[in-house]
């Protein structure tokens, strides 16, 4: 039995940062594997049981009475799934039809009453309410998250930084064809460590549409399904290309990625400023992080800027259709850095 | 009629660039600016609770100006602030803010 009376349980690893993830019906058990799976948290062996290991804890209840948000709380924003963000002094509140996760970020907890048992709906919605919910946690923890493909040439990062459509994933597999190494196509972890920011993966496998297997035919044999957008298709990485996994980086290299009507792709330098600007845009969740988280966030992101050469990639269709396009557009920008 | 002081909105966000330039973030309406040189300049002051008299003299000793265009200068930025929910307006009488 878990600590909170719960039957089920799994306690997993985000970089040094422990998870403990309770729940309270079988049913949820396969998608709160997958969810971890997905993110790929580490599992904690049984030897490590002190509390103080898994200074965070996520419990999901399907049979404890339902949550409410509160009527006095602050409506903050709403995720591009439709979570809706609520606040009330320092506890967060996560709502979507009925289901509330209640965050207390201060003390690294969150407590949701999930409201549907149909299958789907309810293993897409655990899927966001635990991302969001354990995303959350970690800016508590000095451990931002960032919207962004991270691929590296030995331990230098190049980030790429763009809305979900941008050609992150493209790109991140033109080069990873090309032998960069990579953390994650869509999502990494920045940690402040020895006067510099490092980069971590947070979601491993590799989001694509599922035509892309015309374009990048060797993935047809590791799809699988995705967990909460079902325009896309998910690729098992690590089963493609397992020698070329990085477990970090320090990022040197920012990239906006925009895609544009022409045949060649252009790198136009950016200048800390613009940078600065440009990763304040793609922090969504600065818009629910108390005062002084989001200035340390803010801190984080400008000394990225700092160590970091920026780049607006203006994408053209040479890095869709010519295989060794995006590394020789890339290569370059590595030898510079190394000049 | 009490004078109009300002005073910073708590959950508004400042960060000084290498440039002299800085950013504002409000975390209330998720909107963030760029001040210039002189901004940031009234800014930082401001934050220390220095009277528009006392900012007004620093951009003298920085820039061509006199005492009064510096005031007027000064006066807009905050008005153009309080606009943006950057700044809260506090009176003198009773220290109350009030929107």
């Amino acid at each position: 039995m878990t600590a909170s009376g719960f039957l089920l349980g799994a306690r997993r690893r985000v970089k040094d940062v422990g998870i403990q993830i309770e729940w309270d019906d079988a049913a949820l058990t396969e998608p709160i594997e997958t969810t971890l799976g997905y993110f790929g948290f580490a599992p904690l062996n049984k030897a490590a049981a002190a509390p103080d290991v898994c200074p965070l804890r996520l419990t999901f209840s399907m049979h404890e009475p339902p949550l409410e948000v509160p009527s006095q709380a602050e409506a903050l924003s709403e995720s591009p799934e439709g979570l809706r963000f609520h606040r009330l002094g320092e506890t967060l509140y996560l709502h979507f039809k009925g289901t509330v996760v209640r965050l207390e970020p201060q003390q690294g907890t969150a407590y949701g009453t999930l409201a549907t048992e149909k299958t789907t709906l309810r293993d897409a919605l655990l899927f966001c309410l635990f991302f969001y919910s354990a995303v959350i946690l970690l800016y508590y923890r000095g451990l931002r998250t960032m919207h962004a493909a991270c691929l590296t040439q030995g331990d230098a990062g190049c980030l790429f930084i763009g809305e979900s459509d941008s050609g992150k994933s493209t790109l991140a597999m033109r080069l990873v064809e090309s032998g960069w190494h990579y953390l994650s196509d869509d999502s990494v972890l920045l940690s402040r460590e020895g006067g510099g920011i490092e980069a971590y993966p947070l979601r491993r496998d590799f989001c694509l549409d599922p035509e892309a297997e015309a374009v990048f035919p060797q993935v047809g044999a590791h799809w699988q399904p995705h967990l909460a957008d079902v325009r896309k298709q998910r690729l098992s990485i690590e089963s493609l290309y397992p020698a070329q996994a990085a477990a970090q980086c320090t990022v040197r290299t920012l990239v906006f990625p925009r895609i544009v009507d022409a045949a060649e792709s252009r790198l136009v330098p950016l200048a800390s400023k613009e940078a600065l600007l440009g990763l304040l845009h793609h922090s969504g969740a600065l818009a629910v992080l108390d005062a002084p988280t989001a200035a340390a966030h803010l801190e984080d992101l400008k000394l990225l800027t700092r160590q970091a050469q920026s780049y607006t990639l203006l994408a053209g269709r040479d890095l869709r259709d010519d295989p060794a396009a995006a590394a020789a557009l890339f290569d370059d920008v590595v030898e510079r850095r190394k000049g | 009629m009490p004078d109009v002081h300002y005073a910073p909105v708590p959950d508004v966000v400042f960060t000084q660039l290498d440039d002299g330039e800085a950013v504002l973030l409000s975390l209330k309406t998720k909107r963030y600016y760029t001040l210039n040189e002189t901004g940031t300049q009234i800014w930082d002051l401001f934050k220390k609770d220095r009277s528009p008299d006392e900012i007004a003299s620093a951009l003298m000793e920085t820039y061509d100006v006199d005492q009064e265009a510096a005031r007027e200068h000064i006066t807009a930025f905050l008005e153009d602030l309080h606009r943006e929910g950057l700044v809260q307006e506090i009176s003198r009488s009773n220290s109350t803010p009030s929107r």
